[in-house]
């Protein structure tokens, strides 16, 4: 019962932040905002007994992406001060297929059985998790790959804005 | 891996240099002409070099061992179906031959057109490089068609030459006459492409029924006992005829086209029109000769079915063969006569001579055909370059009858030519056009008199009557070019023309002289002997034994050709020079032959009114034909419904203008606007240059495919209901 | 954890090539002087160039490596191939297109997206699959924008990032649901669990999948960033992400279709057809009126991928041979044209067809390069366009898509009318710059020699490459 009313304070959290992130008028406010959000996906992790993953969530996408958003948007003074129309000509159309989309999608969720795990998460899912990500026969490569990638994107994102 | 496995690979490669060069000079080196000549002859002299390291490494005694393990490569190259078309090269002991002579005479001929086209040097031809690349292209395709291993290859180059032919024919394209019935460049060139289209059309219907019938089009498959047995048994669309003999005859269509034979041998003296080396390459040597070179390679398809142990049937291709050759044989060497035009007397004799070989494959004397093939290729070549140099030498005189006197102003030319002449004419023993024509004369009387073929004996009596107006016409040929005294300002002021000119000739006349002594029989009194027809053991092998039923070679000396063979020659050359040569014409003088023959010379003066038959037949009718329905089908039915559609249209739009000006008029403006824009924005309005409306469409569709595979049988079946199915 | 056989290293043996190559480049770019940063091009065409020697010479191995993540099989192999060709040539031709700044990042960055190509080509796991996506992506993204200060490049690089962010997204969707109907990541895994899943939950999963590599592929409906983008990216980037990109969302495609979605075997190929049907005319009527001719060789690329789709549809060792034999094709020939697109472009600075008017008697050997690649894109024999086609519509008409066939063959004349008047302009219509010769560097030179040798070649030569490939191909069918 608690699990459950927990979900939905969260989940309302979730939901409320992500409608203001994208109605804010002033940019600074919508990305406090998503900082909300963050924080209640954070939540859903804790409730899913993913405290590793709440944890990241807090530290990486609250902590560090949401800084560097927002000292982005400090260096941008313009944008932050602008107040930007919200909605474009075709607004409406957006919205009745995102509607159909919605309905489609939810459809099929409560149509399928999900595949369940019925024990409980075992202590040590930590260990399991970085085992999984440098086990070579698992996700290791995947992993290094995924660090390339990242030098890539540093190297691609200065390129791109450097003084020439 | 030895030098012996290399060959192959080293034949397929013949025919790329001169390919290179060909696209060398015509991207890059059109400008430079000595770098263009330069360029071609090296390619030449490369591939020459390679066909010969090919030619010495197989030729044999005997060449039986050649022809059952020829050499042979070949690649996948267009996979159909299950199978794949495959190309790829084979020389066996026929290819062999083909190859040497064709590559000696091209080289000979490169180096010849340097001459030819710069006046020795003097004055560049304005499309001098063009020249050479389209000489180097057609070299390409001679050399390619000569070592292809199937139909199909040898069709596509078969076609380069046939372009190649075109555009040199047509090479002075801006040259007109002042008689608009003499035939000028441009319209030589497209007589030539459009008669030897008619001959390829038909070879490649024989080609495509070949394929559909066998599944292959390789010669070695194609030519096997196993193969040409299902063909032999196998009926084909037309009754009594099997599909062997219906296909033999529709590829021979291609050798009439090509080699111009009768009735498709209208354009080869009007090709004369292209500069001498390209005659001489294209109009003597090689592309004609492929025209025969092909019905060789393809005669154990036409022959099939013939047998000459038992009961010697001819086969239907054969008898046609036969026939057309005897005819064109006779024909044109009568035709030749009576031409003043040095070159057209050549024309008529190339004609006359490949005709020769059409008809010996007629009466099955396959080794005969291709040994007279070859030794023509050379004195053939010998007289057109001959003649090329006269013409330059004499400042581009081609009337016979204003020549004279030449043999003291141009003694090189003349002696070459002579020897030519001789060769042509097969003046006894020392000239090889005598060993080739004698065989073929031999086999045509053996077969006829003593295995009992009546039309042998026809073919035997035509051709060596054919043999005396040979010799006559070269005679008078020989007479009036070089005997006597000048008739003209430019035959008096001839001269030699420089080294790239007469080198050639005389490496040509040596094979004129020579190139004979391969092929004496081996009941020739004296000379014959047991090992003296190479020729013949070594080309006569390609076929094998299994399948061919050659004319078996006479075993025995028949004393009347034999002696007739002796006399023909020197009687008709006799002829000649006693018409000609003992009393010489003086300028203006007309040709004693215009009062000998009466009647009959215009008729061979207008080469027995082919052309205008052909005018009369095809052409006019065509034109009517074109003209007619252009007036009544074109512009009186269809125009008229168009017409009478449109008037129809205009009153009904008077009628409705009074309707529109008073009703619609608003809305009609309105539409027309819509109509307007849409046109100016339509593509716009897909394609907006805004990402939103782009991301918008790809929902719009991610959504429409969702819900019609989620529940487009709900909806189906609701909208089934609603209607009540 | 597992054992690690370190023989796996050696079937990536390639792409860590690429990093290091990737790497050395970045580094030498520290010791070039400003001036001299174009030599960088020689070192990444070099270095590409053996890589691809390596990657041909290494033998394909039908075994899984990495816990299934990867799968470096034939097929896979000759995808690789095309994409270190075309990162070959385009890193030629970058090094002689003047609007572009030469320096290390640049050459770094095309052969990061060769790596991220060459994994998606052996890609069979959603995880690997999506990182390897992103890293040819965003790789990608950043060579469309490079030249920032022009205004068309930064709006064609915003404007394919925006549309690839998009369609990642929805292809990030898809494979989550995959991953939450199956509870695995492998191919085979969610295969084997997709066999028991309702229809309709694995055909929406394979629909949101689809947008990815759609937008990959340019295909009808997620084409629409194709025209802006290639208009404004450098031409050299254009001509790699018109053949290298759209070649590996392909071969994503082909391998995902074969072994991750068999239980849709029935469904998928109605909706293929008609997405290539739609592809293929839209592609060819809208590169009808196109002035700007990188803009008409958008609409054409789009049209070609819908002839691609035949193949992919058809499936089988035809199909599949076929498609990887027309991508080769397609590569040698497309980046060849854009090669001149580029060179012209460094010398008038127009993309506009006008101003190809008497380019044969300015630059013979250009013009006539680029007829060459014009009529094979067009199909005209003996190119290897042609025989490609051949090889696609063959494919088609066996696996009975004649319908199908009929309308990409109806198509292709449609297309000779847009190609022949390219033709039709560079050679007939005189100008005035007729004395203005374009310069031609070495390196295109190359690229151009190269692109027309192959184009005959291939066209010449069909049958020795199509069975080296068939061979490759039949590996996942035996």
């Amino acid at each position: 019962m608690t699990q459950l009313v927990l979900f939905v304070i969260f989940g309302a959290i979730t939901l409320a932040a992500a409608i203001a992130v994208v109605t804010a008028r002033n940019l600074f406010h919508a990305v406090l905002w998503l900082l909300l959000a963050f924080f209640g996906v954070a939540g859903l992790y804790v409730l899913l007994e993913a405290p590793f993953f709440a944890a990241a969530q807090l530290f990486i996408y609250m902590g560090a992406i949401g800084v560097l958003i927002i000292y982005a948007l400090m260096l941008t003074r313009g944008v932050m001060r602008q107040q930007v129309p919200l909605v474009n000509d075709q607004w409406a159309l957006v919205a009745v297929l995102a509607v159909a989309l919605l309905a489609v999608l939810s459809w099929l969720f409560l149509q399928h059985t999900w595949p369940t795990v019925d024990q409980a998460v075992g202590p040590d899912s930590l260990r399991t998790l970085g085992e999984a990500l440098v086990d070579p026969g698992r996700y290791g490569f995947p992993f290094e790959v995924a660090s390339v990638l990242l030098v890539m994107a540093l190297i691609g994102a200065v390129t791109i804005v450097r003084e020439r | 891996m030895t030098v012996h496995d290399l060959l192959p690979i080293l034949t397929a490669l013949i025919p790329l240099p001169t390919f290179i060069a060909f696209a060398l000079i015509i991207l890059f080196f059109n400008k430079w002409k000595r770098v263009s000549h330069s360029i071609a002859i090296g390619a030449m002299l490369l591939a020459f070099l390679m066909a010969q390291v090919v030619f010495w490494s197989v030729i044999a005694p005997d060449g039986h061992e050649l022809a059952e393990h020829p050499l042979h490569v070949q690649i996948p190259w267009l996979p159909s179906g299950a199978e794949a078309l495959e190309m790829g090269v084979l020389i066996d002991p026929l290819g062999a031959f083909v190859l040497f002579f064709v590559s000696i005479t091209c080289l000979c001929i490169f180096v010849y057109s340097v001459g030819y086209m710069s006046e020795g040097g003097k004055h560049y031809d304005p499309r001098y490089s063009r020249f050479f690349a389209y000489i180097s292209l057609f070299a390409t395709g001679m050399l390619g068609l000569t070592v292809a291993d199937n139909l199909l290859m040898l069709f596509i180059f078969w076609e380069i030459m046939g372009l190649c032919s075109y555009l040199l024919i047509g090479f002075w394209w801006e040259k007109n006459y002042p008689d608009p019935k003499q035939v000028n460049p441009r319209q030589a060139g497209l007589k030539a492409f459009m008669t030897t289209r008619v001959g390829d059309v038909i070879m490649l219907l024989g080609i495509a029924y070949l394929y559909s019938a066998t599944g292959t089009l390789s010669f070695r498959e194609l030519l096997s006992a196993e193969t040409l047995g299902i063909l032999k048994e196998m009926p084909s669309y037309i009754p009594g005829l099997s599909a062997a003999a219906l296909a033999g005859l529709l590829l021979f269509g291609g050798t009439v086209g090509k080699s111009a034979q009768f009735p498709l041998h209208v354009w080869l003296p009007d090709a004369m029109e292209g500069p001498t080396p390209v005659s001489a390459m294209i109009h003597a040597a090689t592309m004609v000769s492929a025209g025969v070179y092909m019905a060789v390679r393809m005669f154990p398809l036409l022959q099939v079915g013939f047998d000459i142990h038992h009961g010697a049937q001819l086969t239907t291709p054969m008898i046609v063969m036969a026939l057309i050759g005897t005819f064109s044989a006779f024909m044109a060497a009568t035709i030749a006569v009576a031409q003043d035009d040095i070159k057209r007397v050549l024309a008529y004799s190339t004609i006359s001579q490949l005709a020769y070989m059409v008809a010996a494959l007629g009466i099955g004397a396959y080794v005969a055909a291709a040994f007279h093939l070859i030794a023509h290729a050379f004195f053939k070549a010998l007289l057109f370059l001959g003649s090329g140099s006269i013409i330059v030498g004499s400042h581009h005189e081609q009337d016979m009858m204003k020549m004279g006197g030449l043999f003291k102003r141009m003694p090189v030319t003349a002696i070459t030519f002579i020897v030519g002449g001789l060769s042509l004419s097969g003046f006894p023993l020392f000239f090889a056009g005598f060993w080739s024509k004698d065989e073929i004369l031999a086999v045509a009387y053996h077969a006829g008199f003593n295995e009992g073929i009546v039309l042998a004996v026809v073919v035997y009596v035509f051709l060596a009557l054919g043999a005396l107006l040979t010799a006559f016409y070269t005679g008078r040929q020989i007479c009036l070019t070089f005997l006597g005294q000048p008739r003209s300002d430019h035959a008096a002021h001839a001269h030699e023309v420089s080294w790239t000119v007469y080198v050639p000739l005389i490496a040509l006349a040596l094979f004129a002289v020579f190139f004979g002594y391969i092929g004496i029989p081996e009941v020739f009194p004296l000379l014959g002997g047991e090992h003296s027809n190479l020729f013949h053991h070594f080309v006569g092998a390609t076929l094998g034994t299994e399948t061919l039923h050659q004319l078996p070679h006479p075993e025995q000396l028949d004393l009347l050709p034999f002696v007739l063979s002796f006399l023909i020659s020197p009687l008709g050359l006799l002829a000649g020079y006693l018409v000609y040569g003992r009393k010489p014409l003086q300028a203006g003088q007309p040709d004693p032959l215009v009062k000998a023959l009466g009647p009959l010379y215009p008729v061979l003066k207008n080469k027995y009114y082919v052309d205008e038959l052909y005018d009369a037949v095809f052409i006019q009718p065509a034109i009517k034909l074109a003209k007619w329905v252009y007036k009544w089908v074109d512009r009186w039915f269809i125009d008229g419904i168009l017409h009478n559609v449109a008037r129809g249209a205009f009153g009904l739009g008077h009628l409705n203008r009074r309707f529109d000006l008073a009703v619609i008029n608003g809305g009609v403006d309105r539409m027309t606007d819509g109509i307007k824009w849409l046109a100016q924005n339509g593509r716009q309005v897909l394609q907006t240059g805004q990402v939103q409306h782009y991301l918008l469409q790809v929902l719009f569709f991610l959504c429409g495919f969702g819900v019609l595979y989620v529940w487009g049988d709900a909806i189906l079946a609701f909208i089934q209901r609603l209607l009540g199915i | 954890m597992g054992t690690f056989d370190t023989s796996q290293l050696l079937a990536i043996l390639p792409q860590i090539l690429l990093v290091v190559l990737a790497l050395i480049v970045l580094a030498a770019d520290l010791g070039t002087p400003r001036g001299k940063k174009r030599s960088l091009g020689i070192v990444t065409a070099v270095g590409l160039l053996i890589v691809l020697i390596v990657t041909l010479a290494w033998p394909e191995t039908t075994e899984p490596v990495f816990g299934g993540a990867l799968r470096v099989d034939g097929v896979g192999k000759a995808f690789q191939a095309i994409f270190l060709l075309s990162g070959l040539l385009v890193a030629l031709i970058s090094m002689d297109f003047r609007p572009l700044r030469q320096d290390g990042a640049y050459y770094a960055m095309l052969l990061f997206s060769v790596l991220g190509m060459s994994l998606m080509a052996a890609a069979e796991d959603l995880v690997m699959l999506y990182v390897a996506i992103e890293i040819a992506g965003i790789s990608a993204y950043v060579l469309v924008g490079y030249m920032r200060e022009d205004a068309l490049s930064a709006e064609a690089g915003v404007k394919y990032l925006l549309f690839g962010a998009f369609s990642s997204t929805v292809m990030v969707y898809g494979l989550s649901l995959l991953y939450g109907i199956a509870g695995g990541t492998g191919y085979g895994r969610v295969a084997a669990v997709l066999l028991q899943t309702p229809f309709q939950l694995a055909m929406v999963a394979f629909l949101l999948v689809l947008v990815g590599f759609g937008f990959k592929v340019a295909m009808v409906p997620m084409h629409f960033w194709g025209p802006d983008t290639y208009q404004g990216a450098p031409t050299p980037i254009t001509a790699f992400i018109s053949v290298a990109s759209k070649a590996a969302g392909f071969a994503v495609l082909a391998r995902a279709l074969h072994f991750l979605f068999p239980a849709l075997n029935n469904d998928w190929p109605a909706l293929l057809v008609a997405i290539s049907m739609v592809t293929i005319t839209l592609g060819n009527l809208l590169a009808v009126p196109q002035r700007n001719i990188k803009r008409m060789l958008a609409y054409s690329s789009i049209a070609q991928a819908g002839y691609v789709l035949i193949g992919i549809t058809a499936g089988g060792v035809a199909g599949i041979t076929a498609v990887i034999f027309y991508l080769l094709v397609y590569a040698v020939t497309n980046i060849g044209a854009f090669s001149i697109v580029s060179m012209v472009a460094s010398h008038i600075d127009s993309d506009d067809i006008q101003d190809y008017a008497a380019l044969s008697r300015r630059s013979p050997a250009l013009a006539l390069a680029m007829m060459v690649a014009l009529l094979s894109l067009a199909g005209v024999p003996p190119s290897g366009g042609f025989v490609g086609k051949l090889f696609l519509f063959a494919a088609g008409i066996k696996a009975g898509l004649v319908p199908l066939v009929v309308v990409a063959v109806l198509n292709v004349i449609v297309a000779l009318y847009y190609y022949l008047n390219v033709v039709k302009v560079m050679y007939t219509v005189r100008s005035e710059h007729e004395e203005d010769a374009i310069a031609v560097p070495a390196p295109s030179r190359l690229v151009l020699v190269l692109s027309v040798t192959g184009v005959l070649l291939l066209g010449i030569l069909a049958a020795p490459c199509y069975n080296v490939m068939s061979n490759w191909v039949t590996g996942w069918f035996s």
